[in-house]
């Protein structure tokens, strides 16, 4: 599931890339730009994300959430057939042509449900979407409605792109709602750890850091070395065809 | 301009935070963890410019240190961080054997 909000032949061009590595069918877009851009993509596996929590200016203080994806995605039953969500960005781009195989064995060997980067335990600590999350009882009220947990002040964070499930954790959460604004970041982690499921970060060294497209030495070296994703290229479909 | 301003002037916190700000280190394994200027002020203390050079970086958390001797004039507040998350899965109503 890719999340994307460009043009209609970036899109396109994205499409054909990852088409290289994962069969068309097993690909859907949410798209997140103008109405009428997403009626000309030519796609059958879509989804037009309306929702003003999606649509955010500044993503951090309005508490930008993925969950109307969540939610778009198991009610148009686009994880059917399916044993794994991999939930990315348009601007992560997978290096590696057995990228999901990858992260499928990274997954069972931690006896992972879900992946992310950065996650963190971030509880007790200045993590500034902590502060601000906790500031409100009502979040640690709502985390404890739903914890299956001991520890129902354990909160976690974890980056929002590229993050990889196991579809009964994907679904499990799509199943929760969010009773007021919570940060992505806060919010993906959090509810998946307190439903159960076991949270692990992605190798360190997964990803490279960086805005160069592929035609830069700089993703040339990251491939060769089996670099597995580059992130944010932000340009990659818009400034080149793949 | 307001937000502009606003923006610079933390900007310029974090650069002196890198350049003068005190090494913070995990009290528990002794690793730096980050910068960050300490600024006592109307009974609180503020942390500023906080910056970790790990990519990602870890928050921390302050506490006050141990003592092996009754110390009464000192107390020593302290930095550490919450370890890499690495719970069990817990599934009470689908698990075939919760006491595994």
């Amino acid at each position: 599931m890719i999340l994307t909000h460009q043009s209609r032949t970036a899109v396109e061009n994205m499409l054909t890339h990852w088409n290289r590595i994962v069969p068309i069918e097993n690909i859907a877009v949410a798209y997140g730009g103008p109405l009428e851009t997403f009626e000309s993509i030519e796609h059958p596996h879509k989804a037009f994300i309306t929702s003003d929590r999606l649509r955010t200016t500044d993503h951090q203080r309005e508490r930008q959430s993925y969950h109307p994806i969540f939610q778009a995605i198991a009610a148009q039953k686009l994880t059917d057939g399916h044993e794994h969500v991999h939930l990315t960005e348009f601007d992560h781009i997978p290096l590696q042509n057995n990228i999901n195989e990858l992260q499928e064995t990274f997954l069972q060997n931690e006896g992972a449900d879900v992946l992310g980067y950065a996650v963190r335990r971030v509880d007790r600590t200045n993590n500034p979407h902590y502060l601000t999350h906790v500031h409100e009882a009502r979040f640690l009220d709502f985390i404890a409605s739903i914890s299956v947990r001991k520890d129902k002040r354990a909160i976690f964070s974890m980056l929002g792109f590229g993050t990889f499930w196991t579809k009964e954790a994907f679904l499990a959460l799509a199943n929760v709602d969010e009773p007021f604004p919570i940060y992505l970041e806060i919010f993906m982690p959090t509810v998946a750890h307190h439903l159960g499921f076991r949270l692990r970060s992605f190798p360190a060294s997964s990803y490279v850091s960086s805005q160069a497209t592929f035609s830069s030495p700089q993703v040339e070296k990251a491939i060769a070395n089996g670099e597995w994703f580059v992130h944010p290229a932000k340009d990659q479909w818009t400034a080149t065809t793949t | 301009m307001n937000h502009k301003l606003r923006k610079l002037a933390n900007q310029l916190v974090v650069v002196a935070a890198k350049l003068i700000g005190s090494q913070i280190r995990d009290h528990r394994t002794n690793q730096p963890i980050g910068k960050a200027i300490l600024l006592p002020f109307r009974g609180k203390i503020h942390l500023l410019g906080y910056h970790c050079p790990q990519e990602h970086g870890q928050h921390v958390i302050p506490e006050f240190d141990t003592q092996q001797r009754a110390t009464y004039w000192k107390q020593t507040i302290v930095f550490t961080q919450q370890p890499e998350p690495d719970y069990p899965r817990e599934h009470p109503q689908r698990d075939p054997n919760p006491s595994e």
